[in-house]
């Protein structure tokens, strides 16, 4: 009887292992980001403005069929319905973007003032965050996709800036490691076990302490 | 000579017991997957045309994936090579290739419909092989004729396409579900048989599946793997699509095809070392367990039977989580 067991446990492991295993997700779409948080005059932050520019294949993706000027440009009219589509989309993915004071996190307003840009072979998506009540003091502002199917990562020369800051306040930029420099030990297998926020160690972070 | 006639009733409840067991094993395992299936289900694609993300994938298949996302950051850049550089064509090729293997390796449900099957079904290495192979191919001219017709033919948007991947994986998985559900039903009475000590099996038991009396129909077995075959690859792989739509914009489409078509035997190579794995699990569940016993006959027909209720349980909980929302899902 034991040998019995121990063969159907085997058949039914080597089964499950092949069906059970989670779907998976790596990225499929890669973002270029630009923030720029902008404060109020009375020193709150009011909103934040990214500009996402996406990479060549999902660009040719998000064009086809769409009519193109002779010059190879595409005309704003042409644009607009798509930038309405992406934006509309992204509300259930809170736009990727969060954001926290000190204390605790603070909510973003439907975006405002967004389009598509075209160049080089890629889209750029444009759009202003409002902050739902401007908070004051040190804020921080993440963007990433937690299950790190869309890679997001800062440009590099000019990722983000401060508009109208309260003087004093200071802001550094956190890139994620790339997962590339990530070795096989075991903390890599047990930071991965925090399975929902699997994408957070990618996340791009944006700190600004203030007096 | 598929005679042995009843046994004592004392040899019969334990394997009995043990078949239901795994049967309700398999069930709660399918009902995870299921819930898993639900759970992701209410998000659709981020920017409202393409792919839509999938839970996460953690340990080893984190690894694989962070592999596999490398190889598809170069195979961008062999595409956009192609367009100056004739030779970067085979760089996309050997790409292409590289990244179905890892591709594959990740999970995903074409490796799962393909080994259960055959743990279903029977199978030999040569079958799983084949099968594998099928499956690949069938995967990468899905992605060439939905780019070719929808976008090079027709001059569609991406929103037709994402609608059209819809369709047709709604299709896929309601196809995997059904053929779950008939192979469930032949595998469960075949089960009942061998529970009431009606020895169905040749002398081959446990070996080359032996002709069953109950599927005996001509081309039966060749109908039902071509079944799996086409439910398995029917889904595209949204990474080929891509990678073909970036090709055509680049004017290089005939190099993204032969891209997409190395990237299919990566992953047919892949899928059938994971379907090897199942051909020898259940020859070594059957081996252990004894020729030629009644014992062995319940074993396949519990295996059997619980990897068929796989078959069906995966297609129904994509298919549920599917139509939840519009979405297209990754291959």
């Amino acid at each position: 009887m034991r040998r019995f067991s121990l063969s159907a446990a085997a058949a039914f492991l080597a089964a499950a292992g092949l069906g059970a295993a989670p779907a998976e997700a790596h990225p499929h779409v890669w973002v270029t980001v630009k923030s720029e948080l902008v404060y109020a005059p009375d020193g709150t932050l009011s909103a934040v403005r990214q500009d996402w520019t996406f990479d060549d294949a999902f660009s040719a993706y998000a064009l086809q069929g769409l009519d193109q000027k002779p010059d190879g440009t595409y005309a704003d009219e042409v644009l607009k319905p798509l930038a309405q589509v992406n934006v509309d989309s992204l509300k259930e993915y809170g736009y990727f973007t969060k954001g926290k004071t000190a204390i605790k996190a603070f909510a973003f307003k439907d975006p405002v003032n967004y389009y598509l840009t075209h160049a080089d072979d890629r889209l750029t998506l444009h759009f202003t965050l409002p902050v739902e009540k401007p908070v004051k003091g040190s804020v921080s502002v993440d963007v990433y996709d937690p299950t790190y199917f869309i890679s997001f990562a800062f440009d590099e020369t000019d990722p983000v800036a401060l508009k109208d800051a309260p003087a004093g306040c200071a802001m550094s930029v956190t890139a994620p490691a790339p997962p590339t420099q990530t070795t096989l030990n075991e903390s890599f297998f047990s930071q991965l076990t925090g399975a929902s926020d699997y994408g957070a160690q990618f996340a791009n972070k944006i700190a600004v302490k203030c007096p | 000579m598929p005679v042995s006639g009843r046994r004592p009733a004392g040899g019969s409840v334990l394997p009995a017991l043990f078949g239901l067991l795994v049967v309700a094993l398999a069930l709660v395992m399918a009902g995870e997957a299921l819930a898993q299936a639900l759970g992701q289900a209410a998000k659709g694609s981020p920017f409202g045309i393409g792919p839509a993300p999938q839970p996460p994938a953690t340990g080893l298949a984190g690894y694989l994936l962070a592999r596999q996302a490398e190889f598809y950051l170069a195979l961008k850049q062999a595409v956009r090579a192609a367009r100056t550089d004739g030779h970067a064509v085979w760089m996309l090729a050997g790409l292409s290739f590289a990244y179905g293997v890892f591709h594959a390796a990740g999970p995903g449900h074409g490796k799962a419909v393909i080994s259960s099957y055959l743990l279903a079904d029977g199978g030999t290495l040569k079958r799983g092989a084949l099968l594998s192979l099928g499956a690949g191919l069938v995967q990468a001219a899905s992605a060439i004729l939905l780019v070719s017709i929808i976008f090079v033919a027709l001059r569609a948007t991406s929103k037709v396409m994402t609608q059209v991947v819809d369709w047709v994986e709604i299709a896929a998985f309601a196809g995997i579900g059904l053929f779950g559900l008939y192979l469930a039903f032949v595998k469960g009475r075949r089960l009942l048989a061998a529970l009431r000590g009606e020895h169905v099996h040749g002398p081959g038991c446990g070996h080359d599946h032996a002709p069953d009396p109950l599927l005996l129909a001509p081309g039966g077995d060749l109908k039902r793997a071509g079944i799996a075959v086409l439910s398995a690859g029917a889904r595209p792989c949204s990474g080929a699509i891509l990678v073909l739509t970036l090709a055509l914009a680049q004017g290089v489409f005939f190099a993204g095809i032969v891209g997409v078509i190395a990237m299919g035997l990566g992953t047919a190579l892949m899928v059938s070392v994971i379907a090897a794995l199942a051909v020898y699990a259940k020859r070594l569940a059957v081996r252990l367990a004894g020729r030629e016993t009644r014992r062995a006959d319940i074993l396949l027909g519990v295996v059997e039977l619980a990897a068929a209720v796989l078959v069906a349980i995966f297609g129904f909980a994509l298919l549920t989580g599917y139509l939840e929302s519009e979405r297209m899902g990754l291959g």
